[in-house]
């Protein structure tokens, strides 16, 4: 983790808190008994949750892990069986509630057996999956989180889940970097999150609108990506403004969060002339007092297109008139 | 002090393609002309195994293997433990470069750097070779 001991106490991580639904599944094991797994997904990522649709209908062509498609409020959903994902043995008549979540233009419908409750945790308090259950469920366990009676519940890695079964395309980084681009209402933008989801709903905003985009999944790594900018900027007899032209980050980040990372970019000589705009799903005061904290140019609570796009004209630096 | 001799055969390792096109094109404009390429410190390795190197300029971040790790692994092996190594760092923090130099490299040189400084470090490395 970045050095966070010397940040003035605005700065500390674990303040922060996030919402998480509790759902659960029911394995039937060989002697009948019924296991009850305790599985959880950040309310960001989701929707509602609603009552299993009675029309599912099949789709031909897709893996078996996916029930179907589904008519939820209008919009036609793919509905995705959990319990098959889980390879678990379903009790009778389970699998009632359907969890809708939505990545911008995607929303995808998740079977579970039962919606619990609403949990609100901070984020300091989910822990890395101890290495019992780290291989289970595929590797897709993001985190752990101990609950009444020293219960676990395992949160889920639904992007990554979603990638498997091939219902979202999770972008790669990049090895090459973009060359300068004529700069006419057009930019570059390196963007940084831990989320290829949201790297990917980013990157499709910003291409839309004709912009180019580098992508990071921590602070290291932008910084690492930066730093050959520079290196590339010295060998062409360039600024480093004419590659990189903004910035967007994500605060909550493994590795090197978006605040130390904005705080290091605005204390160097180059890299400080690249405006900043917080990207995060953390809307509270703290955070935005946070983000003015560390000289960060703007803050922009995600996914609103409109408004990233509104940030992206009004602060990506514009070309010098010759 | 002077450079080696401009035909050596130099393998030049970065995972991004921008950055391994822009060290090969310093040392070109160095009059370097042997130049090689890898993504990676694995690739590197077996590459620098199965021919005759005679230097090796390393990225330090990078994914599968870092440079540093790259370093020690050549330092390990018998046929490459004498070959120099230039270590290319972002930051010129202390406490890296003192790791660095305990993992064997022969110098190191900060981002961003220009020909000028490239051929500085690269004489340094083989004068004190020489001696």
């Amino acid at each position: 983790m970045a050095k966070k001991d010397y940040l003035p106490k605005i700065l500390e991580t674990g303040a922060n808190e996030l919402e998480i639904i509790d759902f659960r599944m029911h394995e039937l094991l060989d002697n009948n008994e019924i296991y009850e797994w305790i599985l959880g997904v950040n309310v960001a990522k989701v929707r509602e949750v609603t009552r299993r649709p009675e029309n599912i209908v099949k789709s031909p062509g897709s893996p078996p892990e996916v029930e179907g498609i589904a008519k939820i409020r209008g919009e036609i959903v793919p509905i995705v069986n959990l319990a098959k994902w889980m390879k678990i043995r379903e009790p009778e008549g389970a699998g009632k509630y359907v969890i809708v979540m939505e990545f911008l233009r995607e929303i995808v419908g998740v079977i579970v057996h039962e919606a619990k409750r609403i949990r609100r945790i901070r984020w300091a308090d989910i822990k890395k999956p101890p290495p019992s259950i780290e291989e289970r469920l595929g590797g897709k366990i993001v985190g752990v989180i101990e609950i009444e009676d020293g219960n676990l519940l395992l949160l889920l890695d639904f992007e990554g889940i979603l990638d498997e079964l091939g219902m979202i395309k999770i972008f790669g980084i990049d090895e090459e970097l973009p060359e300068e681009i004529d700069r006419e209402g057009h930019f570059t933008v390196l963007i940084l999150d831990d989320s290829p989801v949201a790297r990917k709903i980013i990157k499709g905003i910003l291409e839309k609108d004709g912009h180019t985009v580098i992508e990071a999944s921590s602070g290291l790594e932008g910084l690492d990506i930066l730093n050959n900018y520079l290196q590339k900027a010295v060998s062409e007899g360039k600024d480093i403004t004419d590659y990189i032209q903004l910035i967007v980050s994500d605060i909550e980040m493994p590795g090197m969060d978006g605040l130390t990372f904005t705080r290091k970019i605005k204390e160097h000589p180059e890299f400080s002339k690249i405006p900043v705009i917080i990207n995060t799903s953390l809307s509270d005061k703290a955070t935005v007092d946070k983000a003015k904290f560390v000289n960060a140019d703007a803050h922009l609570v995600k996914f609103d297109a409109p408004d990233l796009l509104k940030l992206v004209h009004k602060y990506a630096i514009k070309k010098k008139e010759e | 002090m002077a450079l080696p001799d401009r035909d050596i055969k130099i393998l030049v390792v970065d995972d991004m393609a921008t950055m391994r096109r822009i060290i090969k094109g310093l040392l070109e404009q160095l009059g370097f002309k042997n130049i090689d390429e890898a993504e990676d410190g694995k690739v590197a390795l077996q590459k620098l195994k199965s021919g005759n190197y005679d230097f090796v300029i390393t990225d330090w971040n990078m994914p599968n293997m870092t440079g540093l790790e790259l370093v020690q692994e050549i330092r390990k092996d018998p046929d490459l433990k004498h070959l120099p190594v230039l270590m290319v760092t972002a930051e010129a923090k202390k406490e890296n470069v003192l790791l660095a130099i305990k993992a064997g490299v022969n110098n190191y040189i900060v981002k961003p750097f220009t020909a000028e400084v490239l051929k500085e470090k690269i004489e340094k490395i083989f004068s004190a070779i020489k001696k």
